[in-house]
């Protein structure tokens, strides 16, 4: 879908929007305050400012009622990104990618068009979701993949992978790979072993992006650029195929 | 208990007639194949999945995948069949049930033999299926279950050769229903997967289950014809009745299947994501198209339906025939149906990506599609060589 | 944009009428044997380049061997065959370079139009590349010249030296150099032309355009795209 085009879009309005897609976003702590093109893209804003243009009948969570301790979320300002690949250079350096064979825990996507007569191109970075509801975690057979109770993270333990792939086909976003070094999947884990722990506030990509495409931060803590982000009112905000109903914690937006 | 040793045991189950010079030249060929088959598998632990194997980050599963899916589904059919006309008796096919049930045992293994080799670490599987399991996994159900199916049946035939027929009773029906949950799991990895719009859905289940009634029957009709052919006698008149059952089976599971890929395939045309669509698009008229027109559909149902109509059931060897095109047809089937699943970028649109990646299988995974067929194929020679007075014999209740 | 056209041509033509009204003129008073040949020496190699005897020797009072026969043999055309008139040998301090330096008569990179008959063609074909402090920016010359008319001093007058990657050994070639008006920010600052803050992948092409330009995309490779290409 072109960002572009859906910006031209007219907000349809919440009346038409399923009673499920609002409760995906209730659970996230958002509220959803407007509609594009069925429902793809929505527009979200904390629920406080939202409570009084929802139904009262919905059942909506407290503020705050996240899953995890923390929420760690990542916020991509789409139409930042330059395609520098500062950020996978530093993705690969900081938690030793192995080379080729597909391994790459993110990546920037390029699509070019045409738009009167003229190149257009837009850049789009993608990593694992982190998923409120993993459809990896859910297949894996032996539970080497799971969200890290405290942060909400995807993360693998290693030595439980058998190497089944499943997970692999499982994921919207080929967010996994085999790395051939561990012998087992890999894949983002938001720097939770090769920074987090060691006390940094930002995943190696974000800290590495000259544009500051990558907000990273967490979603629970209202004093944080991602919360303001994601609670500013009229914000386009979307995720990446929100159709497989992977609630994921990766926001798209133009800003 | 019966207290007969083991030799009186194969004594009485063995078919020595068998032991012919032609008949171990083929054993012995089909050994040899299993062996240099799955070396192929073995040297991807030697030299890496990932360097031996043509499978990539966005098309992780390959034939591999699929062929294990061929074989278990096959042998789920076969397990079923056997189960129904044992407890229920009165079927035709009760004479023959007992190779159906050495045939399913042997069918899992090429299944088991495949898919150990295409996974990356099977000795953590072993580990960590029993200290960390995840119930939500149907990967985990499906391992569990077939695991426990292919022990049931075990027990099973061992109740069938050593006169125990309670146990083989009994442990028969605990088997197949743990192959059919086991199937349906099976269908369940892909039918649960919102990722891929091609797999995800509750048909593809029953769909699976569908293909079960249809392979089994195929292999029933097929393993019993050639068990005679290699005796080179002519089958007795029951056991002509129970291929004729099998045919008749055969024939129903076609309609069903035919009917159930028919609007399998509709379905992703009349709406929904377009990523279903576009792999639908492979099979009707992309990079699948012969694959899916000439051998699913013409030789896997078209063709056997008109064969099983000529042979009027009665024609035992173009039954077969009908059997064995029946089988190439659903193992290309199901290699379609894995291969569909994942061919289309998931991010279509985007890196100047084609509408369809292409993955071409390896010579090391033909290689190891060779070593199943032999694991199958010497698994069914052995079989009739060792126990070939049981399959011929009456049934055991 | 069509009128545009007409009106550059027009101004062009007009232009033109008016040089040679003045030189007519001016030719009056114009001795040859003092001050060289009246017609103005026209090379045609390696590109079309003009010099006016009357304005080195009548107006600014060079004698004839201030220049001949050290600089330019004292015959037409002579110095082409030796292929050394480059600019690079001027900035050397050689021919024209020699007076040219910046000091006694304007540098040979300023002010490309006084000699060079059609600068426009003088711009590269080939698009500029950066690769830092950020892999990749393009800048194309033909686009600013031909399809906005600037000529080549809208830019290299001190905001981009006439030297290749002379802007990306500074290290302040950066976003916030642009918008305090430095670098393209002279222009690009969403009065003249579109502001730096917008449209990035306009210049923007990325790691991937890069690769795209200098013919090294990987697609051939099978393992070594991190990509996402099959294979």
């Amino acid at each position: 879908m072109d960002i572009k085009d859906l910006e031209k879009e007219e907000n349809e309005g919440i009346e038409n929007l399923p009673l499920e897609e609002r409760r995906k976003f209730l659970k996230m702590g958002l509220a959803v305050t407007g509609v594009f093109l069925g429902g793809s893209v929505l527009s979200l804003t904390s629920l406080s400012h939202a409570s009084s243009q929802i139904n009262p009948d919905l059942d909506i969570p407290v503020e705050g009622q996240y899953p995890y301790p923390k929420h760690y979320s990542m916020v991509m300002r789409q139409n930042r990104c330059i395609d520098c690949e500062k950020c996978v250079e530093a993705c690969k350096q900081t938690n030793h990618v192995p080379d080729g064979h597909g391994a790459y825990r993110t990546a920037i996507q390029e699509r070019l068009t045409t738009e009167n007569g003229s190149e257009k191109r837009e850049f789009r970075p993608v990593l694992c979701n982190h998923c409120n509801r993993p459809p990896c975690v859910r297949v894996c057979p032996t539970k080497a993949t799971y969200k890290d109770p405290e942060t909400g993270i995807v993360v693998m333990d290693y030595k439980k992978c058998i190497g089944c792939k499943t997970c692999m086909a499982a994921c919207p976003y080929n967010a996994r790979y085999f790395n051939h070094e561990k012998y087992a999947i890999d894949k983002c884990n938001f720097c939770i072993d090769t920074r987090l722990a060691e006390g940094e506030k930002e995943t190696a990509c974000a800290a590495a992006c000259p544009a500051r495409v990558r907000i990273f931060g967490d979603l629970k803590d209202k004093s944080t650029e991602i919360y303001r982000l994601l609670h500013t009112p009229e914000t386009k905000i979307w995720v990446l195929r929100p159709d497989t109903g992977a609630l994921p914690n990766v926001f798209y937006m133009n800003a | 208990m019966t207290n007969k040793s083991i030799s009186a045991i194969f004594a009485e189950t063995a078919e020595p007639r068998l032991a012919t010079p032609g008949m171990n030249r083929a054993t012995i060929f089909f050994l040899i194949v299993t062996v240099v088959g799955l070396s192929c598998g073995v040297l991807a632990f030697i030299f890496g999945h990932h360097i031996i194997y043509n499978n990539t980050r966005e098309m992780p599963w390959g034939m591999l995948i699929s062929t294990y899916a061929f074989w278990a589904i096959t042998s789920t059919g076969l397990c079923i069949y056997a189960a129904m006309s044992h407890v229920f008796g009165g079927t035709r096919m009760g004479i023959i049930s007992n190779r159906m049930v050495w045939m399913s045992i042997i069918c899992i293994m090429g299944a088991f033999a495949t898919i150990g080799v295409e996974i990356a670490s099977p000795h953590r599987m072993l580990i960590y299926n029993i200290l960390s399991p995840n119930p939500t996994s149907n990967i985990w159900w499906m391992g569990t279950l077939y695991g426990l199916a292919v022990g049931c049946m075990i027990i099973e035939f061992a109740g069938i050769v050593t006169g125990l027929a309670r146990v083989a009773l009994i442990l028969g029906v605990f088997g197949a229903i743990a192959e059919v949950l086991a199937n349906s799991c099976l269908g369940g990895v892909f039918a649960t997967l919102p990722a891929r719009p091609y797999w995800y859905g509750a048909q593809l289940p029953i769909y699976f289950l569908t293909a079960a009634f249809l392979s089994g029957a195929a292999a029933t009709i097929l393993f019993n014809v050639l068990a005679y052919k290699i005796r080179g006698e002519k089958m007795s008149h029951a056991v002509h009745l129970g291929v004729k059952s099998a045919g008749k089976a055969m024939t129903l599971v076609l309609i069903l299947y035919t009917v159930a890929t028919f609007w399998r395939l509709v379905s992703f045309y009349v709406g929904g994501p377009e990523l279903g669509r576009t792999a639908a698009d492979a099979l009707i008229s992309g990079p699948l198209s012969i694959n899916f027109w000439v051998v699913e559909v013409c030789i896997g149902l078209l063709i056997p339906m008109m064969l099983i109509i000529l042979s009027r059931l009665e024609n035992v060897g173009m039954m077969a025939f009908a059997g064995f095109l029946v089988l190439v047809g659903q193992f290309v089937a199901r290699y379609d149906l894995v291969v569909a699943g994942q061919i289309v970028p998931q991010n279509l649109g985007w890196d100047g990506l084609p509408s369809y990646f292409s993955y071409v299988p390896s010579i090391f995974e033909f290689g190891v599609i060779a070593g199943g067929i032999g694991v199958v194929a010497f698994g069914f020679l052995m079989g009739e060589r060792i126990f070939g007075k049981t399959f011929t014999q009456k049934e055991h209740h | 944009m069509m009128q545009n056209r007409i009106i550059t041509i027009v101004a062009i033509l007009l232009a033109g009428f008016s040089f040679l009204a003045t030189n007519s003129i001016a030719a009056e008073a114009y001795d040859e044997d003092s001050y060289g040949p009246e017609a103005p020496i026209v090379w045609e190699k390696p590109t079309k380049v003009t010099f006016t005897h009357k304005i080195h020797t009548m107006d600014s009072g060079l004698a004839c061997d201030a220049c001949h026969d050290e600089l330019f043999t004292m015959e037409a055309g002579a110095v082409l065959t030796t292929g050394k008139m480059t600019m690079t040998a001027m900035a050397e301090g050689k021919f024209c370079g020699s007076c040219h330096d910046g000091n006694t008569a304007f540098a040979t990179n300023s002010q490309c139009s006084s000699c060079h008959m059609d600068v426009k063609e003088l711009a590269p074909e080939a698009p500029i590349v950066w690769t830092k402090p950020v892999k990749a920016v393009v800048f194309y010359h033909k686009s600013h010249t031909e399809d906005f008319g600037l000529e080549c001093e809208a830019c290299h007058d001190g905001t981009f030296a006439m030297e290749k990657g002379a802007a990306e050994k500074t290290d302040n070639f950066t976003m916030q150099a642009l918008y305090d008006g430095k670098y393209c920010g002279k222009c690009h600052d969403g009065a003249t032309a579109f502001a730096s803050n917008t449209r990035c992948n306009t210049c923007h092409v990325g790691v991937k355009g890069y690769k795209r330009m200098t013919g090294n995309d990987g697609a051939h490779g099978k393992d070594h795209q991190d990509t996402q290409a099959g294979h």
